[in-house]
């Protein structure tokens, strides 16, 4: 298994390396000039030249990637934003934290209460209570995260004036950007877990415990929800890499300072070190999403387990038997 | 059964329908039509009327007893006696960084709140010193130069001190403007070649001639904050996170793209009253500037008290508040913006409209009035190259040129069978933040037969195929300027200090150049030079302005005066209240 969780952290390594190379790559090529943006329309043409050789923008490609490369992955630095003008990583040691807490929290949430919801609903199925819930859910996924926003603006903030209607500090702050983000993630949740939960209600080996004079809790939870939970896991682990950026409607709405609206400045603004750091933070955190929702699978299930043991020892064996 | 069958299919139906339902009425600020209009309210005239005004609001536009558009809120008898403890300020600027020498970043009127520059200017284009030493100097207070130099030298007060408790000398004077040329915001520097420390208080600009140019001076000693070397040093972020100037004001707290909070400073240098400039007043204790990306969130705020004052406004906003019923609750003061919405032809050989009768016909074809009218939100019609808003603009050119009369349709057909168009394709291109009236443009050219293809590009791409001059024939966009008009004619078609000897639209033309430099030189900036100048264009439709817009400031009723920079920004500290 160590062997399987070194191989994976290996592949994420080599992930990230390609991904970095890519996105350079592609905003290489994307049209438009980082010293004409900055520098405005009254600039001339030898003051845009000037400032983009300042930046290094002039150099061939090979060697801006080599540097870009060398300067990420061996001297840890992302570069400092044209805009900002401070370094990458001293915003994204700011703006992290905050949208990381924002989408872990919306990410608990969602599964806190999706997750229960979906069970009870598949365990009074057809009922009114499955019914309602399902209604619900289905609203919820349909729900534009903007438009929510913005009417929990308005109900909260203007009409009952219970909450600020934007702004960055106290708890006051986070409960409206936490609530709308989590919706979407409650229904999905639910919808999921219901249908997981139906598909295992049905398996034999729930009759058999019944059949043995389990309590119906024991039965539920020690039974159907472990082979209910792999697509919610996998659920899950894609709404935990979607944390970094999906939360930028969230964070443009209620000002949060974030790493969605770092990004979306960085992008209209061809501010190349913020977007490619951000978009290899981004895969990074995919990467490590996939492997947690991997090493979990592995834990529920033994079946999987053995199947990651098994191929590392084939391989092993295979080696072994080639030596010979 | 069938029931619960049917009832399955028909309530997703329902729910989508509902969905739908709610976009519609959750979505966008469209004002209540039984309020104030605001395309008429603001839009009506260049200058006066407010739209905060008709549908019950009993600050009516234009009344005298109203408070709106009340011209006394911009006045210069500023009374000092009142201080307030705090203010919410927002304005449609974003401040990404705090680095003082990009004044591009850093532009917002609170920016002279923490940093200064040698000298202010303003609306009439009249110097007045701020670090400068308002008691030597003898071409102006602060200043020294003779007639026909080249050199200009400033004395500086030897008692300046920033918020950290650095000296200011010339020196630092010195690296302030070094830094500018390093981050290469030189722009309008043309002239200006080095600084020369003479001793602590006194510093030589040395140029490569006379500064003759409207505003050449001006962009300068009036666009260049100063701050310390030490400071820079000692700074962790280079002053790009954290600020230190020699302003009333000191930095509590920075966000980019969200918030900026400044304190009043105790140990301000500047202790002469007589010699302290209205910029240097600190009249309120805590500013904030709250900084929105959302524009239904400017409504909210304002709704809510989270924000005092609102700096820009757009007239959609406005009709919006006055629809939720919070007409009463602020006052509204429109003037002329110093942006317009210009249009030129590509006149590269590369491009059909290189011939003049096509670009006149093109040009003529557009129709301000009903861009005006299409967008709204307080934009006017341009009647002339240029508004209000500029100092030295002249009422008599308003629809006195050929581009701004109505467009006769015999007419533009006649040009268009001159230049031999047969209904080639022609390319619009513009940038999606004023993609708004490209389908109205195409519609209005093809409207006479004149085929367009649009390109609504993002800023970046669309900068980029501006520069080929084979990926658009007919381009525009929004340009804004500082206090002269002539200042605006150059920033859109000078080919000084360009590389390639044309204008952004590929003009080379000596004659056009020899005009508009005649404008701009302060001995020969006359309307009979002006009006030459704009002939000419008009006579070769170089370039066309269609729309102004209007800034509308927001202010509650115990701001009794606002103090505003010459590029038209508040300086909140230095606005008066009353109690």
């Amino acid at each position: 298994m160590s062997r399987y969780v070194l191989k994976r952290l290996g592949w994420l390594i080599l992930t990230t390396i390609v991904v970095a190379i890519i996105i350079f790559t592609i905003m290489y090529f994307v049209p438009g000039d980082p010293g004409r943006l900055i520098l405005g329309n009254t600039a001339t043409e030898e003051e845009i030249l000037a400032y983009d050789e300042a930046l290094g923008l002039n150099d061939p490609f090979l060697i801006q990637l080599g540097r870009y490369l060398k300067e990420t992955f061996l001297e840890f630095d992302l570069g400092t934003s044209y805009v900002f003008k401070v370094p990458v990583m001293q915003e994204f040691a700011e703006r992290l934290p905050r949208t990381l807490i924002l989408g872990l929290l919306c990410m608990v949430i969602s599964a806190a209460i999706g997750i229960p919801l979906g069970v009870v609903c598949a365990l009074k199925r057809n009922s009114l209570v499955d019914h309602g819930a399902m209604i619900l859910a289905m609203a919820g996924v349909s729900v534009p995260q903007f438009w929510l926003a913005l009417l929990m603006v308005i109900l909260f903030s203007v009409n009952l004036g219970w909450l600020p209607p934007y702004g960055f500090g106290g708890i006051e702050y986070w409960i409206m950007p936490v609530i709308a983000g989590s919706v979407g993630g409650i229904a999905m949740n639910a919808r999921q877990t219901r249908s997981a939960v139906l598909e295992t209600i049905r398996a034999d080996f729930v009759t058999t415990a019944r059949a043995k004079g389990l309590s119906e809790n024991k039965v539920i939870y020690k039974h159907m929800l472990p082979n209910a939970m792999i697509p919610i896991i996998n659920l899950l682990g894609g709404t935990f890499a979607m944390a970094i950026g999906g939360t930028v409607v969230i964070e443009s709405v209620f000002q949060f300072p974030g790493i969605g609206t770092y990004m979306l400045t960085g992008i209209n603004q061809r501010d190349y070190p913020v977007v490619r750091s951000c978009i290899l933070i981004l895969a990074i955190f995919s990467t490590v999403a996939m492997l947690l929702v991997d090493l979990v699978y592995a834990y529920l299930d033994p079946r999987i387990k053995a199947q990651y043991v098994n191929a590392s020892s084939k391989k092993l064996k295979k080696k072994e038997g080639e030596s010979k | 059964m069938k029931t619960r069958k049917a009832t399955k299919s028909v309530l997703p139906l329902l729910l989508a329908l509902a969905m739908m339902l709610g976009l519609l009425t959750g979505c966008g600020g469209s004002s209540s039509d039984g309020t104030s209009d605001s395309g008429s309210g603001s839009s009506a005239s260049s200058s006066a009327d407010s739209s905060a005004t008709e549908g019950g609001d009993a600050d009516a536009s234009g009344d005298e007893e109203g408070a709106d558009n009340d011209a006394s809120i911009v006045s210069t008898d500023y009374d000092n006696s009142v201080q307030i403890d705090s203010l919410t300020y927002i304005q449609d600027t974003d401040i990404t960084s705090l680095v003082p020498w990009d004044v591009r970043t850093l532009t917002p009127g609170i920016a002279y709140e923490v940093y200064e520059m040698l000298f202010g200017v303003d609306s009439n284009g009249e110097y007045y010193p701020v670090l400068a030493d308002a008691t030597r100097g003898d071409y102006m207070p602060g200043m020294d130069h003779e007639e026909g130099s080249s050199d200009y030298t400033i004395y500086i007060y030897d008692y300046i001190y920033d918020s950290a408790g650095h000296h200011i000398t010339a020196d630092d004077v010195k690296f302030s403007f070094d830094m500018a040329r390093d981050g290469g915001f030189e722009s309008g520097w043309g002239s200006f070649e080095s600084e020369e420390v003479i001793d602590e208080t006194t510093i030589v600009l040395h140029c490569t001639e006379e500064l003759t140019k409207m505003g050449e001076l001006q962009n300068i000693i009036c666009r260049t904050y100063i701050f310390s070397e030490e400071a820079y040093n000692e700074s962790p972020s280079g002053l790009s996170a954290d600020a230190c100037g020699t302003g009333p004001y000191t930095v509590e707290s920075f966000t980019a793209s969200t918030e900026l909070i400044v304190t009043k400073r105790d140990d301000y240098w500047q202790t002469n009253e007589e010699l302290k400039q209205q910029i240097q007043q600190a009249n309120v204790g805590t500013i904030t500037l709250t900084l929105l990306t959302e524009s239904t969130q400017e409504v909210i705020g304002l709704e809510t008290g989270t924000i005092d004052l609102a700096e820009k406004i757009s007239a959609d906003n406005v009709d919006q508040l006055v629809a939720d019923g919070y007409g009463d609750s602020f006052n509204t003061y429109s003037s002329q913006s110093n942006m317009i919405v210009y249009a030129y032809c590509n006149v590269d050989e590369a491009s059909l409209c290189s011939n003049v009768a096509l670009r006149k016909a093109i040009l003529m074809a557009i129709d301000n009035e009903a861009l005006a009218a299409f967008e709204g939100n307080g934009m006017v019609a341009c009647t002339t190259l240029g508004n209000s808003f500029f100092a030295d603009y002249d009422t008599s050119w308003e629809g006195a040129y050929s581009l701004y009369q109505s467009a006769d349709e015999a007419t533009i057909q006649s040009l268009l069978d001159e230049a031999g168009y047969n209904g080639e394709t022609l390319k619009l291109l513009t940038a999606t933040y004023c993609g708004d009236y490209a389908e109205i443009i195409e519609g209005q050219l093809e409207a006479y037969g004149i085929n367009v293809e649009l390109y609504v590009m993002d800023g970046g791409t669309c900068n980029t195929m501006k520069a080929d001059p084979t990926e658009w024939d007919i381009f525009y966009q929004y340009m804004a300027a500082d206090d002269y008009v002539v200042n605006l004619w150059s920033h859109l078609i000078d080919a000084d200090g360009r590389s390639n000897g044309a204008t952004e639209n590929f003009i080379v033309d000596d004659t056009l150049q020899d005009l508009l430099h005649t404008c701009m030189a302060s001995e020969t900036h006359t309307a009979e030079n002006m009006d030459a100048f704009l002939q000419y264009v008009d006579d070769n439709a170089y370039v066309k302005a269609l729309v102004t817009g209007s800034d509308i400031l927001l202010y509650p009723d115990y701001v009794s005066t606002v103090f505003k920079t010459d590029k038209g920004y508040i300086v909140p500290g230095a606005c008066c209240f009353t109690e």
